[in-house]
């Protein structure tokens, strides 16, 4: 049995659940932020098992392997979106830690 | 790329309610220990969801939610106008009991001792000079003290009234900063939460200052009314009060020390209305407890009907007696003489006759007896027989006096312990509902970045993830 199937499948979940933990982030509430880190680690198991599964067998057709590279990319670039706005909530927090004189919330996130 | 485009304004939108939120968390902070400052919170709504339909989803600040109690604001403000007249009330009969000495061993009292023991020492030997100037001397002192006394009653009062003045300039100002609240506040759709900071700071030194009711209306403006309903501020007039001391035209006591007055902006008098606050306070001690002493006008006050008793009594046992035994001896005069213009007089204006001389009192009663009239002033220290003021001595009667001031400090000093005690645990809980806690403020902080980093981690790893993926598939 070939496991391309089973790639294409791990591979739809990491999207799925990368599109939800997108949808989930609201860097001003906690349980939300909560709910989109939960999102992203389902989406890193997913993609393990994918990369499990890229390693353990052929993929079988050129079709298969340059709709799975389209998928991955995509997902890259979710990905680096979800980053962006990340970054951008560490970048506010750090500048109102700073202007609020809580000097042990810039140190304690410069240690993390 | 239309759903790139989709994502990316969900983001922004986000991104922008985060920082409006994280602005009210600044601003929460920054005014912590404003006076008046309830903690804000950003109202995000969830945005719906559907990107076929062009609907990016993402949250979307709307508006603040402000942590403000009005209730408990009320209890505070009821609580301060309690404490602002019980501090005052404390303050001043504190003020009027410093001229008393409680102990009787100088003052008034000391004094009238000293007087009646100057009757019983010429009692035996009613023509001896020394005997004879000891009267004198010690009926001098007596009347200097009482005008004294009076004369220090009366500059408290003076005092008390230039306060009654300062308080009132103090809510006309404070008056006249919520009329432009209101203004302000007309002008704008959304409540500032500075400006409502601002707002409740003056409410409450207002009700430290006097009694009001507070109704905020529904353009969000505030109208404050005296309880008994004279307006402070409606909408964006404002109401001036003033003070006044006054004696009423046609007063049984014209020459009484004048009453403080408060009047309402048409000058109707409103006194009776204002019950609480310092101005309550102080016209309490003012027109109460001091009218009690100094007399009103329509009271004579214990102080002047004290000392118009013990000059009658003792003048007029003087004057029914003579100066000796002999036939035709001349006849007593008065030791003491006071201005008798109204009821409110003779205290301040208690003197030693000046016409009398040791040579003209007189020891000698009206049956001839050689020291009746001496003996009878001097049992006026301990009998009720030829003198007194309500069945009372007239140094038990002074002493009630000194006692009842007493009394009035001791209950306001206790109720103005109590009373602080009571305010200050009503702002504790105020606090705790509607004012900034910088530990829960910085917690938050502290979770929204351990939530960021944990995000942040998470996605290094996907993108490390996707990238090693993509570089394990094979090429054809």
């Amino acid at each position: 049995m070939k496991q391309s199937p089973r790639l294409m499948s791990h591979l739809q979940r990491a999207e799925d659940h990368v599109q939800n933990a997108q949808e989930s982030w609201d860097a001003t509430d906690l349980s939300r932020c909560a709910e989109c880190v939960e999102y992203l680690r389902h989406a890193a198991d997913e993609l393990l098992l994918a990369q499990q599964f890229t390693g353990e067998s052929d993929v079988p057709s050129a079709e298969m392997a340059a709709k799975a590279k389209d998928r991955l990319q995509r997902l890259h670039s979710s990905v680096n979106r979800l980053s962006r706005l990340v970054d951008a909530a560490m970048g506010f927090h750090r500048r109102l830690a700073l202007d609020t004189g809580m000097e042990e919330a810039v140190t304690s996130e410069s240690n993390g | 790329m239309s759903n790139l485009m989709s994502v990316l304004t969900g983001a922004g939108n986000a991104l922008d309610a985060y920082q409006k939120a994280m602005d009210v968390v600044q601003n929460n902070i920054t005014n912590a220990n404003t006076p008046g400052y309830a903690s804000q919170s950003i109202n995000l709504v969830p945005q719906p969801f559907e990107l076929s339909g062009g609907l990016v989803g993402g949250v979307a600040a709307k508006g603040l939610i402000s942590a403000r109690d009005d209730s408990a604001d009320a209890a505070v403000q009821q609580q301060l106008q309690l404490l602002g007249k019980y501090q005052m009330q404390a303050q001043d009969t504190a003020s009027l009991s410093n001229f008393f000495d409680a102990t009787g061993n100088t003052g008034v009292s000391a004094d009238l001792n000293q007087l009646f023991q100057a009757f019983s020492a010429w009692s035996v030997t009613p023509n001896a000079t020394t005997a004879q100037q000891g009267v004198l001397d010690a009926a001098q002192s007596f009347a200097t003290d009482v005008n004294e006394l009076a004369g220090s009653l009366a500059q408290t009062g003076q005092a008390i009234q230039g306060q009654i003045s300062s308080n009132v300039q103090q809510i006309n100002q404070l008056a006249t900063q919520i009329q432009q609240y209101n203004i302000q506040r007309d002008n704008t759709a959304t409540p500032d939460p500075n400006l409502d900071a601002q707002l409740h700071s003056e409410l409450e030194q207002l009700s430290q200052l006097v009694n009001f009711s507070q109704i905020t209306q529904a353009n969000g403006t505030v109208t404050l009314v005296l309880s008994g309903g004279a307006p402070l501020v409606v909408g964006t007039e404002q109401y001036n009060i003033s003070a006044v001391a006054q004696v009423p035209a046609g007063a049984a006591n014209p020459n009484s020390t004048p009453s403080a007055r408060i009047l309402d902006s048409n000058g109707n008098d409103i006194t009776s209305q204002i019950t609480g606050g310092q101005l309550g306070g102080e016209l309490d001690t003012h027109n109460r407890v001091l009218a009690s002493l100094l007399g009103d006008a329509t009271q004579a006050g214990s102080l002047n009907t004290f000392a118009k008793s013990v000059a009658d009594t003792i003048n007029n046992i003087l004057e029914s007696g003579t100066v000796g035994v002999q036939a035709g001896a001349a006849n007593g005069i008065a030791l003491f003489t006071y201005n008798n213009a109204d009821a409110t007089t003779p205290a301040a204006s208690l003197a030693l006759n000046p016409n009398i001389t040791p040579a003209t009192l007189a020891p000698v009663d009206s049956s001839g007896n050689a020291n009746g009239n001496a003996l009878q002033l001097a049992s006026l220290a301990t009998s009720t027989a030829n003198g007194s003021i309500n069945g009372k001595t007239f140094g038990d009667y002074f002493s009630g006096l000194m006692s009842a001031l007493g009394g009035e400090n001791s209950v306001a000093t206790a109720n103005q312990q109590t009373q602080q005690q009571v305010a200050d645990q009503t702002k504790t809980q105020r606090d705790q509902i509607s004012g900034v806690s910088l530990d829960q403020q910085a917690l938050m902080m502290l979770q929204f970045q351990n939530s960021y980093q944990a995000a942040a981690k998470m996605v290094t790893v996907l993108d490390e993830l996707a990238q090693s993926t993509i570089n394990m598939m094979p090429l054809y």
